[in-house]
């Protein structure tokens, strides 16, 4: 606080580096503070740090990295959790931790996929939505939107992608198509009631263009509550795609899945309950340290850092 | 805004949506490759009959042609014939609802009370290790996928513990009761099949948590900090201050008001019940129409997933309407018109 005081009685030239190091490193420390008050959101972003280093370092850190795709030994099939294989074996002697490993990858993956597609184009039409609110382009968007908000997102992105090939690609696809409407609904409602303010009219009247007034002037006042949603959004996004690839619509065999390991070893159910209960477990902790390190983000978020 | 404006309102959205959903599901369904025709018939039939399949389904006009075509018949209740069942769709449907809204009913009863329960008991401890304990569970009930509580609870109860069944709506040794309703549990009552009906309701017991679980915490939670809020309100330090016992002010005032938010979570989670219902429905082996939409889906059988899809879309708004409706009979200063208006 104090060095921000400090700033407005100096001239800005006489703020040295050092002074904007100290001032960065300040801010930081209240963001840090803001989201480490809730103890469990440590343990979140804790949990999804250790998951995304062990994805990107999945063929150094797995202990059979070639069993990630199609390998058999049935020598070593079957086998309960032993010291070799800390989460077991499936039938053809792959080593499910392994496995678990490299399917974060997809589910990471796709979370980045879907949410970097879905959130601009929602961001975008939500923007033209809400600045032209009352035209026929206003009618056109936010109706569309109401007809992909009508259906439970995972029943609609299930028929999308059951028409599609089912791979990874295609799952993808279907999870976009249901994303984007929750987010151009979010902007909508914020960039309608920001349209009528002094700031925009003012741009109006000084002949600002359409792109300065949309993207300069009413976005940022947006884009708070769509980073919080954002947060929150990367456990349902991989919640929904392990849903698909639970029923066969997601990553196809012998590229693992979250999903499809947990169906996988529901037919040998309960002799080789490691098969379903660890990829379970990891999909739990996925989401759980997602869900957990978004709520800290959001209270980060909403406390603001003055 | 009286009451029927606001029903008009809510039913003309609905309509709209309902047809909008109808448009995109059929669009998708013409877009992809492959010819409907072909593949409800198979690699082997000969081409003429295909053909006259096609015709029969309109396949050789213009897709807005066809969307017409499709429109009419689906107004007239007439979603074609499942390729799979070989069946009308309408009738499919009709065979497979009530199950689901069986455990509809019943996860919603789970939802509720369970979601009551835990958010007083929490409220009324706060700040204790129960209320943790209770926190904790929260978090992990909205992160577990329905379909991995339904996996874990088979391998739990039905096969190690051998306490509830697994499958099915029924035992096989015990008569269904005659379908008056087609919700076992009413048409047992009626029949006077206790035995039916202590089967039908044990057979309900885990496909029904597993898809309450994510809601009830989540409704646990929000009932929870409600309650805490409400708490701090006058209304409840004047009724302390006459004296009202404690236990008294919790049950009979503080837990109507503190229910509002609730209700509406309860709402918003109406979509992650009936997805979850979708998955656990297949794994339950439970015959509802979210199982047979899933095999509509895996066999691709169009015709069944469009229907499934628009039910689903007119079930989810009948339900927002329901909704809204016991949100305002709950609080009298939510005006029906400022529900969705706002």
């Amino acid at each position: 606080m104090t060095a921000v005081q400090h700033s407005k009685s100096r001239p800005e030239a006489v703020l040295g580096l050092n002074m904007k190091r100290q001032r960065f490193a300040e801010n930081m420390g209240k963001y840090w503070y803001a989201f480490s008050r809730n103890k469990l959101s440590v343990v979140g972003l804790a949990i999804v740090l250790t998951i995304v280093i062990l994805a990107i370092l999945a063929p150094v850190v797995t202990p059979y990295p070639e069993h990630a795709g199609a390998f058999v030994d049935y020598d070593n099939a079957s086998k309960p959790p032993s010291r070799s294989h800390i989460f077991g074996t499936d039938v053809f002697g792959r080593d499910i931790f392994t496995r678990i490993v490299f399917s974060f990858r997809g589910a990471l993956l796709i979370a980045l996929v879907v949410l970097s597609i879905a959130v601009p184009v929602g961001v975008l039409l939500g923007l033209i939505a809400g600045y032209f609110k009352g035209t026929l382009l206003d009618t056109v968007i936010m109706r569309t939107t109401d007809v992909f908000l009508a259906v439970p997102p995972l029943i609609l992105a299930l028929a999308i992608a059951s028409m599609l090939k089912p791979n990874m690609m295609n799952s993808m696809i279907a999870v976009t198509l249901m994303w984007w409407p929750w987010y151009t609904r979010i902007v909508y409602g914020m960039a309608a009631s920001c349209r009528n303010e002094y700031f925009v009219i003012a741009a109006e009247l000084t002949g600002a263009s359409k792109l300065h007034i949309l993207f300069r002037e009413i976005l940022p006042n947006c884009l708070s509550p769509v980073f919080t949603k954002i947060a929150l959004d990367v456990g349902w996004v991989i919640l929904i795609s392990a849903s698909l690839s639970f029923v066969g619509l997601g990553e196809q065999p012998p590229t693992p899945a979250l999903g499809q390991m947990v169906s996988d070893g529901a037919k040998y159910m309960p002799d080789l309950w490691w098969m379903t209960i660890f990829p379970a477990l990891a999909i739990v902790v996925i989401i759980l340290g997602f869900n957990l390190a978004g709520d800290g983000l959001r209270d980060m978020l909403e406390t603001g850092v003055k | 805004m009286d009451l029927r404006s606001f029903l008009l309102r809510r039913v003309f959205h609905s309509i709209f949506v309902v047809v909008g959903i109808s448009i995109v599901i059929f669009c998708i369904a013409r877009l992809v490759p492959g010819d409907p025709a072909r593949m409800a018939l198979g690699e082997e039939a000969p081409d003429e009959v295909v053909e006259r399949l096609r015709q029969e389904m309109h396949l050789d006009k213009p897709i807005y042609e066809q969307y017409y075509y499709w429109l009419t018949g689906v107004l007239r209740g007439d979603f074609g014939r499942s390729l799979v069942t070989h069946q009308p769709v309408l009738q499919d449907i009709k065979e497979t609802l009530p199950a689901t809204m069986e455990i509809a009913l019943v996860a919603g009863v789970i939802m509720v009370v369970l979601s009551i329960i835990l958010g007083s008991i929490a409220a009324w401890y706060r700040d204790t290790v129960i209320d943790g304990i209770i926190r904790v569970m929260a978090y992990f009930g909205v992160a577990i996928p329905g379909f991995v509580v339904a996996t874990v609870f088979i391998l739990v109860f039905g096969y190690y513990w051998h306490v509830l069944p697994v499958l099915g709506r029924l035992s096989s040794n015990i008569s269904v009761p005659p379908r008056v309703t087609g919700l076992l549990l009413v048409d047992s009552l009626i029949a006077g099949n206790m035995v039916a009906f202590k089967d039908a309701l044990l057979h309900l017991l885990l496909p029904a948590s597993s898809v309450a679980m994510a809601s009830t915490f989540q409704a646990a939670r929000i009932t929870r900090s409600s309650m805490v809020d409400n708490m701090q309100r006058d209304f409840v330090a004047a009724e302390r201050g006459y004296g009202i016992p404690e236990r008294r002010i919790a049950l009979r005032y503080l837990l109507k008001p503190s229910l509002i938010p609730t209700v509406s979570v309860l709402g918003l989670s109406l979509a992650n019940i009936i997805e979850t219902s979708f998955l656990v429905e297949l794994i339950f082996n439970w015959p509802g129409i979210s199982r047979y939409g899933m095999q509509a889906i895996l066999s691709k059988d169009l015709n069944a997933i469009s229907g499934v899809v628009v039910i689903a879309g007119l079930g989810f708004a009948v339900a927002n309407v329901i909704v809204d409706l016991v949100v305002a009979n709950l609080d009298p200063r939510i005006r029906l018109g400022g529900v969705k208006g706002a």
